[in-house]
């Protein structure tokens, strides 16, 4: 078995450089074309999507048509903002409050704390 | 233990009185009543240059209008977020408790507009793009920001905070930072539905539509700017009361629990 091994090994090693270097010429060279087709292609249909997409805002001209009601979706975002920024305003007042009621309550028992007989 | 002058208070961490209110510092606040009385008039020049001055887009019609508050959200979310690495990067240089509070109130600020930005949007989408939310770039790297800074706040929210997690926070926090750029430029480099507006990519707005954004921004400039002040104030106020806490449980007179 092991003779046979070392038989075969020595049969094959001089065609090892050839196959070697083919085989780096083909890591090297099948990825690189297939990334740069890729990349080409990719690179078109980003052009084509930044296209596609909205680069300007013009107004409208004549009566206003939709498809989507946006009235409703306006109105929803606006109260949405507003209440979610009351909510964290009366969170920053409610959290100031509580605390600085917090610190003069413990300043008040630590001075009576620290008075003679206290 | 040495005895205590009856007088005697402990002092805070921020080095003000124990007893002393944030607001009692000369100066803060008629600088806060001013700067509220500017965020009332930027906000009827607001409303009044979106719904009066900016006409209605041809192709997307009245909803377009949401742009007007969804930019500057978005800007005012990006201030937030700045703010907390600032303070979080000066925490980490300098382990001073008012850099620590500027982190936390920068975090919080920037994750309500972060908030609002992910309400404003899906409410666009719906009526651009027929469909509540899709993994464009942009959504995506903002909803990534948003989490990073959520982790933050869920880290400084658990109970008493040592300086390990303050550190590591802080470190999240300049995470988030390195996130903006990827944030900001993602609607250039990337490929998908966002509009490009108001980037070098993009044809620009009507004349008649730029004073809307423009009073938007200026807006939510003051509006968040007042809420990290007010945000920082109040995080300041809950560590004069810890230190008060510790230096009174170190000298025997409040049992910790």
């Amino acid at each position: 078995m092991t003779r046979g091994f070392v038989r075969f090994s020595r049969r094959a090693r001089p065609a090892q450089p050839l196959f070697a270097a083919a085989m780096v010429v083909a890591t090297l060279l099948i990825p690189a074309l297939s990334f740069g087709l890729l990349l080409s292609g990719a690179s078109a249909q980003v052009e084509d999507a930044a296209e596609a997409r909205s680069q300007t805002f013009q107004p409208v001209e004549g009566a206003v048509q939709e498809d989507i009601a946006g009235g409703p979706l306006l109105v929803a975002t606006y109260a949405t903002i507003w209440v979610v920024l009351f909510l964290y305003v009366v969170r920053l007042v409610r959290l100031q409050g509580r605390t600085q009621q917090e610190l003069e309550g413990l300043r008040a028992e630590l001075e009576r704390g620290d008075a003679p007989g206290g | 233990m040495p005895p205590q002058d009856a007088t005697t208070v402990p002092s805070t961490a921020s080095g003000r009185g124990a007893g002393t209110a944030p607001s009692a510092i000369p100066g803060q606040p008629k600088a806060l009543l001013a700067l509220i009385a500017l965020g009332a008039l930027a906000l009827l020049g607001a409303l009044y240059a979106i719904f009066v001055v900016a006409p209605v887009e041809k192709q997307m019609g009245i909803v377009q209008k949401i742009f007007y508050f969804h930019v500057p959200c978005a800007y005012a979310m990006y201030i937030g977020f700045v703010a907390s690495a600032a303070g979080s990067a000066m925490y980490l240089a300098k382990r001073q408790p008012r850099w620590d509070a500027l982190g936390v109130a920068g975090a919080e600020v920037g994750c309500v507009f972060f908030l609002m930005v992910m309400i404003t949007g899906p409410m666009w989408a719906r009526k651009a793009w027929g469909v509540w939310w899709t993994w464009d770039p942009r959504l995506t790297t903002t909803l990534l920001g948003g989490m990073i800074l959520t982790a933050y706040l869920v880290l400084r929210s658990m109970g008493r905070v040592g300086e390990v997690e303050k550190r590591f926070a802080a470190g999240l926090s300049l995470l988030g930072l390195l996130n903006l750029p990827v944030i900001h430029y993602s609607v250039e480099r990337w490929r998908g539905t966002h509009p490009t507006v108001i980037t070098s990519r993009g044809g620009g707005l009507h004349s008649d539509m730029w004073p809307a954004l423009i009073m938007g921004l200026v807006l939510f400039t003051i509006v968040a700017v007042l809420l990290v002040w007010l945000r920082a104030r109040a995080e300041r106020t809950r560590q004069d009361l810890e230190a008060l806490e510790m230096a009174a449980a170190e000298r025997g007179l409040l049992e910790e629990v």
